[in-house]
């Protein structure tokens, strides 16, 4: 419903985003309208307004030094997006300005999903993104709810079914789409069933349709029957800043004959996925899950190398002092000197000689001769013998 | 150009089908330099190495080969004043007991088998009471066989048995008291191997136990353990084109099952259109002991459009072929089952009773890599929630209060779906059954035929005794 871009070029072929965030649920616990009959245990997000925004500032930033989209081949041609929110989300944009995002219904999010589907069927070779972050449900499939849910006795008339739309989606284009859902999925799928949880999808799956679309990447924030988080306080969820952190130059590969490091399916999810395993390593934690459907197809092509955070340690940690930590390639090295604490530092990939020295010499070298440091972490405690 | 020849010391079993090329230990190996970027990649099997072109100029060479675990091993090759080199990966080291190595690439990179063990391992004496059923699937109903390992093993950290199975759909059942019921299939069709160890993983999904499969086609196999883990990228370096999925799904009469895995791949792909719609009929039409077979050419047919579809062969029909012959034997099949459940509901009024079967299937299933695995007390009746203990008094493992309510109040749970009949094992091999209590029968146990299920000995892994050879 919100057109925050569109430089699509007529006969050429650019990606198109569709971003959906539904953090405002009227009829649902703590909501402002009244309450749905049965609210299933669901309340108010605080996160989905932040991430959306996150992920959409990220979409419209120049391309450059790891930040913003990307793509020469595909270049960014529309950014469309719906949001509910208790304060309204507006974004910056760089041909219109600031724009506020029009809530996130059953209704706009259907008219919104429309008009993407059209622009991607504008070229063969275009390129879509679909984010969405609110909550969601798995039933024998995933179903994302709309700000209206709980509106009416037919509750799930405000929910989508995900599953069943990329299904349908797959018989309508031909380039390539990528989904990521940020959201649960946690609820139990027998309690939505006694709602009798069945809803429609964003269109219909047409079976005298072959499968036409060259290539579906699709990113869950979970696993089937899981929970996605946030931090508490309305910050960006979980899920979409490992997405953010991985696409801002922390994922990619440069195969033979490519000019540039490519991000795709493949990369981007284990990226995600590593991401999620390294920044959250306490009780709640949060394996993301991914499905990909067709040769691999580039989600951007980068310039530069993609940078690896690198973690290094040394025990035992009382004799982390004594040495200097150190990374090198060829004529490149960076190093930590007699300091208590691990070494942190971003490297763009490659192959490394990785180890620990003692500037007085009095303590043994300890060297890794060819450490690959693959994107999007490297960790290594070097032992220190007695 | 300068040449890398990358080969493979990896262990071929004793057990694959003489002659097949496709027999030995295949993984998916990258030429890189120095700053990552990957010059050539290919496949290297322990029959034939991988032969990876790199630039002229090309000094460092680092070649780096892929586990379906996802871990890696980099080694370096120096081609500064020579036009080829050679670099051979070995599997001496990398487990503890040599006739583990074979699991150890299907496990997380952390798996105990792995390295040395150390106090913190969970060991293999904490499972000892786990039990363990065999089920064979046949004339449309599961059958109780008993287990008899032909071959076994055991450390500290694992357990492994072999078994001959016929031409048939088998599951494996494991369960315990603090370990969740859960079936896993087995491939028939001749010796099939499992391994069972502690988990390695901190995923909340993880079970207690993992169970790692093979039935010695190798090839094939790596092929589904990537693909279970969507991992592309290595799956199209170790086809390294079309033609090899191709290959396997032209071999069908030789070997099935590695057919199968071909059409997994090509339906993955996206090119399914690379073979004749005829290849897919063969498979389902003669291969009907195998699920997955009915499954690959439902999927074929959904996948090109109602145009393929046929009054001999229409999707709805072979989708419900494919559950009369049991549940697949690979995860792949269980995903293309649940795609085509829900296209087939979102274009039907008709609330079938397959499809409620597999959203059964769906809801209740468990992970064991490439093999299709799932949670639940009986094999016809997939099961969201978890059970524990003996098999003559389960319990649950954790409370979904939704999930009861929706079963007593009579709503259809997606875990009570209609399924074919359980009886238990033959005459031959099995102790005369003896009547059970009501506790059994409700927790799953039916009387088909006039025959009560029976409570009879277990097969426990403490049955399993460790070999002095090891």
């Amino acid at each position: 419903m919100t057109l925050l871009l569109n430089t699509a070029a007529a006969g050429q072929p650019g990606t198109h985003v569709l971003a959906i965030g539904v953090g405002k649920y009227p009829h649902l616990l703590d909501g402002d309208k009244k309450l749905a009959k049965d609210p299933i245990g669901l309340g108010q997000l605080d996160s989905p307004p932040v991430s959306l925004k996150a992920f959409l500032d990220w979409m419209l930033a120049p391309a450059g030094d790891g930040t913003g989209f990307s793509n020469p081949a595909v270049p960014l041609a529309s950014v469309e997006a719906v949001c509910s929110s208790k304060a309204p989300v507006t974004i910056d944009t760089p041909a219109l300005g600031q724009v506020a995002l029009e809530p996130a219904t059953r209704d706009n999010i259907q008219v919104a999903f429309e008009a993407w589907l059209d622009r991607m069927k504008s070229h063969a070779d275009n390129l879509g993104v679909f984010y969405f972050c609110g909550h969601g449900v798995m039933v024998a499939d995933q179903h994302l709810l709309a700000e209206d849910f709980g509106r009416t006795a037919q509750p799930w008339a405000h929910a989508f079914n995900i599953s069943l739309t990329i299904r349908a989606v797959e018989r309508e284009v031909s380039g390539a789409v990528f989904f990521f859902i940020d959201s649960c999925r946690n609820v139990p799928r027998g309690l939505a069933l006694t709602l009798g949880a069945d809803p429609q999808a964003l269109i219909g799956a047409d079976l005298k349709k072959n499968v036409s679309c060259q290539h579906v990447t699709a990113v869950y924030a979970t696993g089937e029957g899981q929970l996605a988080f946030a931090p508490i306080g309305g910050h960006v969820s979980r899920f979409t800043s490992a997405l953010l952190r991985a696409v801002s130059g922390y994922c990619g590969i440069k195969s033979p004959g490519e000019p540039t490091w490519n991000v795709d399916g493949d990369s981007v999810a284990a990226a995600i996925r590593t991401l999620l395993q390294y920044n959250e390593p306490g009780k709640d934690r949060q394996v993301s899950d991914q499905s990909i459907q067709g040769p691999l197809v580039p989600l951007l092509r980068i310039g530069a190398p993609p940078k690896v955070m690198v973690r290094l340690d040394l025990a035992p940690k009382e004799r982390r002092s004594l040495y200097e930590l150190y990374l090198a390639k060829g004529a490149n090295r960076v190093a930590q000197t007699l300091v208590d604490q691990e070494f942190k530092v971003d490297l763009p990939r490659g192959v490394y000689e990785v180890g620990a020295l003692d500037p007085h010499g009095a303590l043994p070298l300890i060297r890794h001769e060819d450490e690959d440091l693959v994107p999007p972490i490297y960790m290594l405690t070097l032992k220190s013998q007695p | 150009m300068k040449r890398l020849h990358v080969s493979l010391a990896y262990r071929t079993s004793d057990f694959g089908r003489p002659n097949d090329p496709d027999a030995g230990v295949t993984l998916p190996v990258k030429a890189l330099d120095a700053d990552g970027t990957v010059l050539d990649e290919g496949s290297a099997s322990s029959l034939q190495p991988a032969n990876l072109d790199v630039p002229a100029d090309t000094g460092m060479a680092y070649v780096r080969l892929t586990w379906p675990s996802g871990r890696t091993e980099t080694q370096r090759a120096d081609l500064s004043n020579t036009n080829e080199a050679w670099v051979t990966f070995s599997d001496a080291a990398i487990s503890q007991n040599e006739w583990a190595a074979w699991a150890v690439p299907k496990l997380n990179p952390q798996t105990p088998l792995a390295r040395s063990e150390s106090p913190a391992d969970r060991r293999m004496d904490e499972f000892n009471n786990v039990w363990l059923r065999l089920w064979r699937f046949q004339d449309s109903v599961w059958k109780r066989e008993k287990l008899r390992p032909i071959d076994q093993r055991r450390s500290n950290v694992a357990t492994q048995m072999d078994l001959e199975l016929g031409h048939a759909h088998w599951l494996l059942q494991v369960g315990g008291s603090k370990v969740t019921w859960r079936f896993v299939a087995v491939p028939g069709g001749g010796r099939a191997r499992v391994l069972i160890t502690p988990k390695d993983s901190k995923d909340p999904r993880a079970d207690e136990l993992k169970v790692v499969v093979t039935s010695f086609r190798e090839r094939a196999e790596t092929l589904l353990e990537f693909l279970s883990r969507d991992a592309m990228r290595s799956v199209s370096t170790l086809t390294e084109s079309v033609s090899f999925a191709r290959h396997l799904l032209s071999e069908k009469f030789e070997d099935p099952v590695a057919a199968v895995a071909g059409a997994y791949y090509l339906l993955r792909f996206n090119r399914w259109d690379s073979v004749p719609l005829s290849w897919f009929e063969n498979l389902s039409t003669n291969f009907a002991w195998i699920p997955d077979t009915a499954i690959v050419h439902c999927a074929r047919l959904l996948r090109s459009g109602s145009e393929a579809h046929s009054k001999r062969f229409s999707p709805e029909a072979l989708l419900q072929q494919a559950l009369s012959r049991g549940w697949p034997v690979y995860a792949e099949g269980v995903s293309l089952l649940q795609e085509a459940a829900s296209l087939l509901k979102s274009n039907s009024a008709v609330d079938a009773s397959y499809i409620r079967r597999i959203e059964a299937l769906g809801s209740a299933t468990a992970w064991a890599g490439a093999a299709t695995s799932f949670y639940g007390r009986a094999p016809d009746a997939p099961d969201a929630l978890h059970w524990v203990g003996r098999p003559q008094a389960p319990r649950r493992h954790k409370i979904i209060r939704e999930l009861v309510k929706a079963r007593s109040s009579g709503q259809v749970g997606l875990s009570i779906a209609q399924t074919p009949h359980v009886i238990r094992g033959g005459a031959t091999d099995t102790p005369a059954p003896r009547p059970r209590g009501p506790l059994l029968q409700a927790a799953g146990g039916r009387i088909v035929k006039g025959v009560a299920l029976g409570e009879d000995d277990e097969f426990l892994i403490g049955n399993i005794a460790r070999l002095s050879s090891l």
